[in-house]
């Protein structure tokens, strides 16, 4: 419709290999120096100002850190990373102890106004079309490298009891909420990605809604690394308490490079009795040139529990940056009756490797979950699933249905996958479906005999595909991530 | 308005066209009838520009034009519509978008601003309802789990709304009931206009009795071996197609 | 990364076993290639859960630490146990049979076969030095196939000329009696246009014991083969089994395994296609109680285009028994067109049965179509209380549905006496009348 017809204009205008956020924030960093040691961790602790606790929890997880392999079972390959060539502290001079926007660098605010990300407390206006245009507010926390820049609407949060602050706050303000949740879901040694976030990481959101409370905007998150040679590692901590309801969006980008920058986040949710989290991701990290230089590495570790009964975890992603990514958003149905949910558009072109997928373990009874993913390659990228789904023993009733398809344009890429299917509870059942297959010569002649070109039969086919899941998004993520899609598949037909 | 000249075409190295001549001036509709295999849906393909067949001599020309150098979307702008036999599900996308996506790349190619939304729907809706054409089947995805008669008024709906000034309609009646017929019938009778032409592809001389032709033509091995008036179909009807296929067909 | 290999007592007794064995083996020019998958042994170990292909079945965990090779048996002990192993019986075919690793001609229908085929024992081809493995690169490093060359004994050689149409199945029977391990690798080559049914056996006696088997089938252009393989044997075995198929053009392979019997059960099949219009068709009906473990794993090659496969797989598990499948469509750069469709279904009987499925698509080709589907759950109960408002027992009703869900692979077999045979065996497997 008019997305579709947008997107195609917007398209035709943007060169090949133009990534339209691939620009540079020319601004004063305060820089850890280079490499990993205890010393940095202290540094960054130091910068953070925080408690002693945390710090011990960090230099431990650095201390586990050191045992460990970096995983090599993904079907990702990239050159040996050097943990030590980093930067793990990176942040834009004078933005300690802000006290309102009006003191935000202007040049930063720029960066925002640049990315779209709105940082000022009004009302954004988003629909797919004229007819639904719809008024949101959206509560963003923005953060810069290592530091959070901006949290807006954080007042009007705070009336309605909700807790909406950058991580490195929450441990301060709140030590007794973090100290109770902070690595409860992905515990410190998880993994070496998650390990290595434990140790080092710099920034991130922290979210409480309290019982009973639904929370009266969305909340988001916006992502952005800008220094080079610079690791992100932001950490992410969401508590829904008993009945309460947020949804919370989440955006990346990155400036171009011809360096691999490494972004490892880890992501925690928390869902008490009878709450539910909506968690929606729009990954767009600078993928590299079509020739496969530059781009980030997107290590991430996401994981919700459903922790009490009735809870309910939704994760949703589009995911079209990064020249590597490794993400699997996971839920863990502890509670009885508690619902999981995946839904994901994992695009790859030029030359990305994408291994990404869910896993939805139910431990409890009648718990149930739904898996749907859409993978599409295009130029000469790799893209796989990797999913588990498994029932425990004590998962009576536990359902889960899988759908899980894959499109290939072009015949120099790959498109996997790799689901695992555990079950050891007789009453719990699974379905799990795949398809692989790719746009039909039949669907695009129909399209072309009625007059729309052959670029607008792809992108207004491949929005067909891909339309359970972006039904899934809020609305003002829904039409930026249709756009992302189709400028992610440019130049490749023909 | 169309002329194809010793038309020759084949599919993987089997001839199926072997000199087809034919030239419809506006306003005429002409019924091409015949055995399976004859070529009649191959002919229909090759007008709309599918990709499978290769043209190995003749020419198609519409309005003196050029059609074979076209690609099948600039023939549609140009105003050339295929009702087709098997019409296409893509799934996820919505009737609706669909037609008005195809509508304003017309538009566009043609020079013409963009129907705005409202007015669009309001003529959506004028037609769907001569159509029988639900709001329902206009929300779902575009022919996903429609009927046989669904999907055949869903066409001629899109003939409708895209007014091209040539249709072929291949084997229309295929899978239609009797009252499904005397719908798609009426809608296709309704866009019969002295600007308009079209050619009719069918088995059988039922839909003749509908849409009643001007010129009925015999194809057979990918020839047109005989034409006449409307009168040929009821011959054909009642005596089959054996005069042409050398007895072969009874 | 280096790891050390642990060395298990299980793993060190294997160890022992393999260099002990190494100079009564057959074959002076096959010797180094023993020595060769011995190295290989030593340096990687025992498949465990560590090793993604064996994640479900640790072979480590399982092999017995006491090893030794299967010994000669007398005649009239392979007679009383040939009259009550289960196995498929009354079955109009040719039988060659092996007994403990050895292909015994005294045991087998030689005159019948005289003129058909051409059949050589693999310990005469070794001696000859005219055996030679051609592994598949799918299959290269596989941990089973390893151990086979290592301590390979014996087989048999089955080539069917071109044109040459069997009209009866060749019966390939495996016995083991007494105990020990024993290591086998047959090879059937059906020539150009030449069609062929095979039925593999595999049974054994109640004493724990190892068999390694493997079988090689290459289909030339236009033939077509069909195989049935029926895995019977004791309570106390561990079987592992290795097939691998390489298609000509336009040819045809159907491969169906049932699989109910020994204690550790892993069944490998490597398919590839290496010629254009060619299908296969590979089915399996699994059932397995106490705390049998069976896993049926699959590698289909699409390197061509083309080419069909299509993969059904049914287990059931009851008691404590735990079920893995694993299979792979692997459609390769150039293999356009082809059609790929797997299935695995399962069906548990018990609070403590498992089931492990991991259906997996590695496309590199665009214009394909491939498709997995898997289900896991327990006996419909609609169905249940369907029979048993009819008044059939519960007990019979679910076994009734369980012979009804097998049979749906089974009735894939294209040799009617083969389908009803093996209906029948399942039937008894499960008591019921039949």
């Amino acid at each position: 419709m008019a997305a579709v017809k947008e997107t195609v204009d917007q398209v035709r205008e943007i060169d090949v290999d133009q990534y339209k956020y691939g620009f540079v924030t020319d601004i004063e960093t305060d820089k850890a120096p280079k490499g990993l040691n205890e010393d940095i961790i202290r540094f960054i602790s130091a910068k953070k100002d925080e408690p002693q606790w945390m710090l011990d929890w960090r230099l431990d997880a650095y201390k586990r850190w050191q045992t460990m392999q970096e995983p090599s079972w993904a079907r990702v390959n990239y050159p040996e990373i050097d943990f030590q060539d980093l930067y793990y502290y990176a942040a834009p001079k004078n933005t300690e102890g802000l006290k309102s926007l009006d003191e935000v660098d202007p040049e930063l605010l720029r960066t925002y106004e640049k990315l779209g990300i709105p940082l000022q407390e009004q009302e954004i206006l988003a629909g797919v079309s004229e007819e639904n245009r719809v008024h949101t507010k959206v509560a963003v926390d923005a953060v810069f490298d290592s530091v959070s820049v901006a949290t807006t609407f954080k007042e009007e949060l705070k009336k309605a009891g909700v807790i909406f602050c950058p991580i490195s706050e929450a441990v301060k303000e709140y030590p007794e909420l973090v100290q109770k949740y902070l690595g409860s879901v992905v515990p410190v040694t998880d993994n070496f990605y998650a390990t290595l976030n434990s140790a080092v990481f710099t920034d991130g959101s922290f979210v409480y809604i309290p019982e009973g409370v639904r929370c009266p905007m969305e909340l988001s998150t916006y992502f952005r690394i800008n220094e080079q040679n610079t690791g992100q590692f932001e950490r992410t901590l969401i508590i829904a308490d008993k009945g309460s309801y947020v949804s919370y969006l989440e955006g990346c980008t990155a400036p171009q490079r011809d360096e691999n920058q490494l972004h490892a986040a880890v992501v925690e949710l928390v869902a008490l009795e009878d709450a539910e989290i909506k968690y929606s991701t729009v990954q767009n990290w600078y993928p590299g040139d079509s020739e496969g230089k530059g781009g980030i590495y997107n290590f991430v570790t996401k994981r919700g529990d459903c922790r009490e009964k009735n809870a309910k975890i939704s994760w949703t992603q589009v995911e079209t940056g990064s020249a590597i990514t490794w993400k699997y958003p996971s839920c863990i149905l502890r509670g009885e009756n508690s619902v999981g949910e995946f839904y994901s558009i994992a695009i790859s072109n030029g030359r990305q490797q994408i291994d990404s997928g869910t896993k939805m373990i139910h431990l409890g009874k009648n718990t149930s979950s739904r898996i749907i993913s859409k993978g599409i390659s295009a130029g000469r990228s790799e893209n796989t699933y990797r999913g588990l789904v498994s029932a425990h023993k004590k998962a009576s009733h536990a359902r889960n249905f899988t759908q899980c398809d894959s499109l290939l344009i072009g015949d120099q890429c790959g498109a996997h996958t790799v689901p695992y299917i555990e079950s050891k509870n007789a009453s719990a059942v699974f379905e799990h479906e795949a398809t692989t297959s790719k746009i039909s010569d039949d669907q695009m002649f129909y399209c072309r005999a009625r007059g729309i070109g052959e670029e607008e039969a792809v992108a207004l086919i491949v929005n067909g595909f891909v339309k359970d899941v972006i039904q899934q998004l809020p609305m003002e993520f829904a039409v930026e991530a249709q756009k992302l899609i189709n400028i992610s598949l440019e130049g490749s037909v023909g | 308005m169309l002329e194809i000249k010793n038309l020759h075409a084949e599919v993987e190295g089997n001839k199926i066209l072997r000199g087809i001549d034919l030239t419809i001036k506006a306003g005429e509709v002409h019924a091409i009838m015949g055995p399976n295999g004859s070529g009649k849906s191959t002919l229909s393909y090759v007008l709309a520009g599918k990709d499978d067949y290769e043209i190995t001599e003749g020419e198609i020309l519409f309005f003196g034009e050029d059609v074979l150098e076209m690609e099948p979307e600039e023939r549609a702008a140009v105003g050339m519509f295929l009702a087709m036999q098997y019409p296409i599900e893509i799934p996820g996308v919505a009737n609706m978008t669909f037609l008005k996506t195809a509508l304003n790349a017309q538009r566009q190619t043609r020079g013409e601003p963009e129907l705005k939304t409202p007015d669009f729907m309001k003529r959506v809706k004028e037609l769907s309802a001569k159509l029988n054409v639900t709001q329902e089947m206009l929300r779902r995805p575009l022919n996903v789990g429609f009927s046989g008669g669904e999907k055949k008024r869903n066409e001629i709906l899109q003939m409708a709304l895209l007014e091209p000034k040539f249709c072929v309609l291949d084997e229309t009646d295929s899978g239609l009931d009797i009252d499904a017929l005397r719908i798609v019938s009426e809608g296709v009778n309704a866009l019969r206009s002295e600007e308009r032409s079209m050619l009719i592809i069918t088995h059988y001389q039922r839909l003749l009795d509908y849409i009643v032709p001007d010129v009925v033509h015999v194809m057979y091995q990918g020839r047109i071996v005989k034409s006449g008036d409307k009168d040929l179909a009821l011959e054909l009807e009642e005596k089959g197609y054996a005069d042409y296929t050398g007895g072969a067909a009874a | 990364m280096t790891l050390t290999v642990v060395k298990t007592p299980s793993e060190e007794a294997l160890a022992a076993l393999l260099d002990g064995a190494q100079a009564a083996l057959p074959g002076k020019d096959f010797a180094s290639v023993r020595a060769d998958a011995v190295e290989k042994f030593r340096s990687e170990g025992l498949p465990n859960r560590r090793v993604e292909e064996w994640k479900y079945s640790d072979l480590k965990r399982v092999m017995p630490k006491d090893l030794s090779l299967a010994g000669e048996v007398s005649a009239d002990e392979i007679s009383k146990q040939m009259a009550v192993v289960p196995r498929l019986r009354g079955l109009d075919c040719d039988r060659l049979v092996l007994v403990n690793g050895v292909f015994r001609a005294d045991l087998s229908d030689l005159d019948a076969l005289q003129g058909k085929v051409s059949l050589t024992p693999v310990s005469k081809a070794l001696e000859e030095g005219a055996f030679v493995l051609d592994e598949l690169e799918i299959a290269k490093g596989d941990r089973a196939l390893t151990l086979n060359t290592a301590l390979l004994q014996d087989g048999v050689i089955i080539d069917v000329a071109d044109g040459v149409e069997l009209e009866r199945p060749i019966e390939i029977l495996s016995l083991m009696i007494g105990g020990g391990m024993a290591t086998t690798r047959n090879r059937v080559s059906v020539g150009k246009n030449a069609k062929a049914f095979i039925l593999e056996t595999f049974v054994g006696d109640e004493q724990a014991y190892q068999v390694n088997e493997a079988i090689d089938f290459r289909i030339a252009d236009g033939a077509s083969l069909s195989v049935s393989r029926l895995l019977s044997e004791g309570v106390n075995a561990l079987h592992l089994g290795s097939t691998t198929a390489i298609l000509g053009e336009k040819s045809h392979f159907e491969h169906f395994t049932m699989s109910t019997g020994g204690q550790f059960t892993r069944n490998t099949a490597f398919v590839k296609f290496t010629g254009e219009y060619s299908d296969a068709e590979l089915f399996g009906a699994t059932i397995i109680g106490r705390n049998q473990h069976s896993d049926q794993t699959l590698l289909v090659d699409h390197a061509v285009p083309n080419c069909n496969s299509k993969e059904q797989y049914r287990t059931v598990m009851d008691d404590k028994a735990q079920g893995v499948f694993q299979g792979k469509i692997f459609v390769r750069q150039p293999a356009q067109k082809t059609d790929g469709q797997m299935m695995s279904q399962a069906l548990l009987l018990s609070e403590d049965a498992a089931f492990f499925n991991k259906p997996e698509l590695e496309i590199f080709a665009d214009d394909v179509q491939c498709a997995h589907g898997a289900t896991c759950g327990e006996l419909d109960e609609d169905l249940l209380f369907y029979l048993r408002a009819r008044g059939i027992p519960l007990d019979k009703a679910k076994k009734m549905l369980v012979l009804a869900f097998l049979a749906e692979a089974v009735e894939h077999v294209s040799n009617d006496a083969v389908v009803e045979a093996l209906e029948g065996f399942i039937a008894d497997w499960l008591g019921l009348d039949h």
